[in-house]
């Protein structure tokens, strides 16, 4: 291998034009890479507000996706409950009604107030239809904390029970109409008005089914 | 003491312009650095980005999916057919004409009174229900004639304390001035002087010979009470039936025999809108 011995003045000269390209190719390339990154940069800012906005949208997306989960198990119910074509029960835990409903069609809807745990949901059926039965009268305390007296002949009254134990009943209408009741004791207990009770309790035998959600 | 040759022999200009050098690809070197990581940044935002797109497009698709089922099981076990039914609350004694869950007519009707009666026979019984549960509507008439069953002859006659002789066709029954007996469809009296009337019958007037109330044979004109019914009929089979009425202040009431009596306007909204096969539903 020869090595090439330049001139000193030639040497120079390549000296110069190095230090002299170095030079203009880094202040050329110092703007470049400055504009360079700042485009980097933006794109990831946008990148990364985009992911937040993506991010928020996952999150309600995720909050729908469990709301619509819940509706579709209450609407399976539903539809479970119009499945059944013969005369059944149907008890709304939720919004606490009961219907009447056959091939699909509600017969009669009625409000309903529930007394001690809520009922489960699930398919239950009715095991026994009393006639009339002697109603423990307790005192009873309106939201004022004013006693209420127990109206004549409140003392009975008609109730099935389901096979899970709820027993539905016809309930006073003032009773129900008061506070508290959620956490009264004695059984699990779904209350509607007289007059609903009596219109569908000839409709009511035992083995029908009664369905809960 | 040494001699510098070349480049560096041109004294403190070369040693400037190689700091100057030095210096200038120091800080493009740098700013290159920083570049780089500002690209690789931007990468990574971008993988990070479609990711987030492909789960908020995976978690839409999900929802959209759940949201179709939800509508799909709404659907599911609802009567499709847009066809009216009818539902009849004997505790109410009210009737609804429904389409797809919606009311369309509503009025007051009156329905079985829930009484028993005896018949003549050994622990003969009627009870006077109106019947719970589907039936529905088989054909439609106006200016329904009534065909009154046995109980109709055997409440009458209790209420006039009379006897009950049940007619067969072609029979001869003797009364003080003449004969009854049956003429093609109807029901004669030929008296002793040989003329013939035409006898016939309604609620309340029924025929009586020899203390009893004659029950006239089945088709025949004497079995067949017009106006008692009102102006039109739905016939539910059984013989029971929606139909007007000749007695508007009985409605709202438990007062009929098994039949849904509605007044005379509204049985003819129903004969109008309501199509022979729509279902009855009665609780």
């Amino acid at each position: 291998m020869t090595r090439v011995r330049l001139s000193p003045r030639r040497g120079r000269t390549v000296g110069f034009v190095l230090c002299g390209v170095l030079i203009v190719g880094a202040l050329a390339a110092i703007p470049f890479l400055r504009a360079q990154r700042q485009v980097f940069q933006r794109e990831a800012a946008s990148l990364m507000a985009a992911q937040a906005t993506a991010a928020q949208a996952l999150d309600s997306l995720r909050q729908e996706t469990v709301e619509v989960s819940g509706a579709l198990a209450l609407e399976e119910a539903r539809a479970s409950a119009r499945a059944v074509t013969a005369l059944h029960l149907v008890i709304a835990v939720d919004s606490g009604t009961v219907a009447l409903m056959r091939d699909g069609i509600t017969l009669r809807t009625m409000p309903a107030r529930f007394r001690g745990d809520r009922p489960e949901r699930g398919t239950s059926t009715i095991t026994r239809v009393d006639e009339t039965v002697v109603a423990p009268v307790a005192p009873t305390v309106d939201s004022l904390g004013n006693l209420v007296a127990t109206p004549p002949g409140d003392s009975t009254v008609q109730q099935v029970v389901l096979s899970d134990g709820t027993v539905l009943r016809a309930g006073d209408a003032a009773l129900a109409l008061l506070g508290g009741l959620e956490n009264a004791p004695g059984p699990r207990m779904v209350l509607v008005s007289r007059r609903d009770f009596a219109a569908i309790r000839p409709n009511l035998v035992r083995g029908m089914k009664a369905v809960l959600f | 003491m040494a001699t510098r040759t070349g480049f560096f022999a041109s004294g403190w200009i070369a040693w400037c312009l190689t700091a100057l050098a030095v210096g200038s690809a120091g800080i493009a070197g740098f700013e290159a650095q920083q570049t780089y990581a500002a690209y690789e940044g931007r990468n990574a935002a971008r993988a990070v980005g479609a990711q987030s797109v492909d789960s908020v497009g995976a978690a839409r698709r999900t929802l959209v999916a759940l949201s179709d089922s939800v509508r799909v099981t709404q659907a599911r076990g609802t009567p499709t057919s847009a066809q009216p039914y009818i539902i009849v609350s004997l505790a109410d004694n009210r009737l609804w004409v429904r389409e797809s869950g919606a009311d369309l007519f509503t009025t007051r009707v009156a329905s079985g009174s829930g009484r028993t009666l005896l018949g003549s026979g050994r622990n003969q019984k009627y009870k006077f229900d109106t019947p719970r549960g589907k039936l529905s509507v088989l054909s439609k008439e106006t200016s329904p004639a009534w065909v009154p069953p046995d109980w109709h002859f055997v409440e009458q006659a209790g209420k006039k304390k009379l006897g009950i002789l049940r007619m067969q066709r072609g029979q001869i029954i003797q009364t003080s001035d003449g004969v009854i007996t049956t003429r093609g469809s109807d029901v004669i009296k030929r008296h002793r002087d040989g003329s013939v009337q035409v006898l016939t019958a309604t609620d309340g007037k029924e025929l009586v010979a020899g203390g009893r109330i004659i029950i006239p044979p089945g088709g025949t004109n004497a079995r067949r009470y017009k106006e008692i019914l009102g102006t039109h009929r739905l016939n539910l089979g059984d013989g029971y039936a929606l139909h007007g009425t000749n007695a508007p202040s009985s409605i709202g009431r438990s007062v009929s025999h098994g039949c849904v009596r509605l007044r005379n306007e509204d049985i003819e909204t129903l004969y109008r809108m309501i199509p022979v096969g729509t279902a009855v539903y009665i609780y």
